[in-house]
């Protein structure tokens, strides 16, 4: 599982720029499924066909990034951020390009907080001329993908928002042999720009239940805002966030399953902050949705922590979930 | 008006949090069993219920009111036994303190919105104090709690229906109960044989928090005409005339550049030719009604809205005059039974 999740965070796509990820998830999955489809957005479907309900579990392939928007006359480059960038957490980080092209990103003061404004890029181009040679206007960066085994079963890194979602799919893809329902693993596109790529294909599928994947947060970190979920306490079965309340009935049948089924996991209420879900809810008449969730400390920055222990228990509850529902 | 005070009961009593429409499921289906020819639910927590007029092809008319209400959600079980909470919906925190709630856990239990008292608030008597300030009081222990409440079990306030003078009720829910209990009386004073529309009612849910419930609905019963109703600022003491409609004098149709104009225009028309009471009002942008998620869901619906002046808004003590429910109803039939809007 640490080897598997380690070869997607390796393979960097920001929100609309999916198409590594997306290689890498196919490769993964190519002997174990009955169908792969991708959709006009690029989203990908993994099909295990079944003849019960329709359940469409999604995690989202792409990672927050920036935009190379201009390259000065001294070769620096101005960024424009995709998804949620925090710049205080990405500082000070070394960055990579779509082509491999690596730099670091940096405030102009180290004095005041960091605005991504006031934030660059140095390749360490000599002018803008040499610079140009590396990167356009347009090409996308990401923080250097990395991961790293802390005491006990934690790990930091990333991006684990949320390629942990997508390796618990892939495992259990794997791991389920034969479908009961009609089972459409979903790795969807554009999330963290609004739960984009999730909502054509929630329409296309018109699944019964949907079923989404992603980190939440913490509330057991120094200053962390209240949550009463913790780090290493069990994945979470998702009850609300910012986007979604979740269908309580469905809420319901899937902690019967876990407590029935010895997992461990929290009730998660997430005050900020959403998932695919809320876009499978409202699509076309409507679905029963809900969230598995991974617990993350200081996410979408370049040192986000889960515990592998929390892993362990989604995709458990993830392969029940798939044949028990 | 006996029928109109009996179904805001049956309305009002029943729990209906955004997200949690389902639970009012046995008593919707009793209110409404013998008025309609189908009942059916829906994944969002929307009712659909069907009264067909029996005629060949005839046109789809929906009559939306939501179900759900603002309310709150448990986030955590203090160490001391307290509840901390998230609001669900645009809940009123200026009035939260002190208020009676019910936490619907393994069991319903009662609970108390904390209130520092005035003497002992650091930011001031005058300062209103913000949700993650306040803590529900159950008077359990913490591990006794722990048996009956879980993370992420809804909390509303605390049924209580008071009629007033002048006709006037006040509980909370009434918005968008309220229009509910019109709808669900108009359809049962019409007589079938006038009806020139199948007709669709939506008791929709999760208006609160998003306006998405009866969106989905719409999308799949691809209506011809949907007609939304809710709540609407009354005026009075301390609110702009200019920005409200009056209780009594019945219920307003909206004006906005969401609603249909045709259709807005003929159900004006028409009540004037009929000569039923109501009032207009103007929401030159938004109405901030299910109208704003019909309007565009599947290819697009032509809508009109039409409100009842409520007082209180989104408080435990909203209030309605019992005429303007009566006005709503009236109003419904009348479009029911008209052709060619």
């Amino acid at each position: 599982m640490v080897e598997l999740l380690k070869r997607l965070m390796l393979a960097s796509g920001a929100s609309g720029r999916e198409d590594k990820i997306r290689q890498a998830i196919i490769k993964e999955v190519e002997p174990y499924a009955d169908e792969i489809t991708t959709d006009n957005v690029g989203n990908l479907i993994v099909r295990k066909k079944g003849e019960g309900k329709k359940i469409m579990f999604c995690a989202h392939m792409d990672e927050i990034g920036f935009f190379a928007s201009y390259i000065d006359e001294s070769g620096y480059i101005k960024v424009s951020g995709i998804g949620g960038i925090n710049p205080v957490s990405c500082a000070f980080s070394e960055v990579v390009s779509e082509n491999g092209v690596y730099g670091v990103i940096v405030p102009e003061s180290s004095k005041e907080m960091p605005k991504l404004d006031n934030m660059y890029i140095d390749i360490g181009a000599k002018n803008k001329k040499q610079a140009e040679k590396s990167v356009k206007i347009g090409d996308y960066f990401v923080c250097v993908p990395k991961m790293r085994k802390l005491l006990g079963t934690k790990y930091v890194g990333r991006p684990f928002d949320d390629r942990v979602g997508c390796a618990i799919l892939v495992e259990a893809i794997k791991q389920i042999k034969e479908a009961k329902n009609d089972l459409y693993f979903v790795f969807s596109t554009q999330e963290e720009v609004g739960g984009r790529g999730s909502k054509p294909v929630s329409y296309s599928i018109m699944p019964d239940i949907g079923i989404a994947l992603d980190v939440t947060g913490t509330g057991d970190k120094p200053g962390a805002s209240p949550m009463a979920v913790k780090l290493g306490g069990g994945c979470t079965i998702k009850i609300k966030d910012a986007g979604v309340i979740c269908s309580p009935t469905l809420v319901n049948k899937m902690r019967e399953i876990a407590d029935e089924n010895k997992i461990k996991y929290q009730n998660e209420v997430l005050l900020y902050g959403g998932t695919d879900a809320s876009s499978i809810q409202v699509a076309g008449t409507g679905a029963y949705v809900s969230a598995i969730s991974i617990p993350s400390a200081f996410i979408h920055s370049g040192v986000e922590m889960i515990d592998m222990a929390d892993v362990k228990e989604a995709v458990k509850l993830t392969v029940l979930l798939a044949n028990k529902l | 008006m006996e029928n109109i005070k009996k179904t805001l009961v049956a309305l009002c009593s029943q729990m209906s949090v955004s997200g949690y429409e389902y639970l009012a499921e046995k008593a919707i289906r009793e209110l409404c069993a013998d008025i309609f020819d189908e009942i059916k639910t829906d994944p969002m927590g929307s009712y659909v219920l069907i009264k067909r007029c029996k005629k060949e092809n005839a046109p789809k008319l929906l009559i939306d009111g939501h179900l759900d209400t603002v309310g709150m959600m448990v986030t955590d079980i203090k160490k001391d036994g307290f509840l901390s909470v998230v609001n669900i919906g645009g809940l009123d925190t200026r009035v939260l303190p002190a208020t009676e709630v019910t936490v619907y856990g393994k069991e319903e239990i009662y609970g108390l919105v904390t209130s520092t008292p005035p003497h002992l608030r650091k930011q001031g008597a005058d300062s209103v104090p913000a949700l993650k300030e306040l803590y529900i009081d159950t008077g359990y222990s913490k591990e006794e709690l722990e048996k009956i409440v879980k993370i992420g079990d809804p909390v509303g306030y605390r049924y209580k229906l008071t009629e007033m003078n002048g006709g006037y009720v006040t509980t909370s829910g009434l918005d968008d109960k309220a229009c509910v209990c019109g709808i669900i009386e108009a359809m049962r004073e019409i007589d079938v044989n006038d009806l020139k529309y199948d007709i669709y009612v939506t008791i929709s849910a999760q208006e609160e928090t998003g306006k998405n419930g009866s969106a989905r609905a719409s999308f799949g019963i691809d209506p011809d005409i949907a007609i939304i109703t809710d709540v609407n600022f009354a005026s009075g003491d301390g609110t702009p005339d200019y920005e409200c409609i009056k209780c009594k004098d019945g219920c307003s149709v909206d004006i906005s550049s969401l609603t249909d104009k045709d259709l807005t225009r003929n159900i004006i028309k028409l009540l004037n030719k009929k000569g039923i009471k109501h009032q207009i009002i103007c929401e030159p942008s938004r109405t901030y009604t299910n109208n704003e998620g019909v309007l565009v869901s599947g290819q697009g619906t032509r809508t009109a809205v039409l409100s009842v002046p409520l007082k209180n808004m989104h408080t435990p003590c909203e209030t309605v005059n019992l005429e303007d429910i009566k006005s709503l109803a009236q109003v419904i039939c009348a479009i029911a039974c008209e052709e060619n809007l």
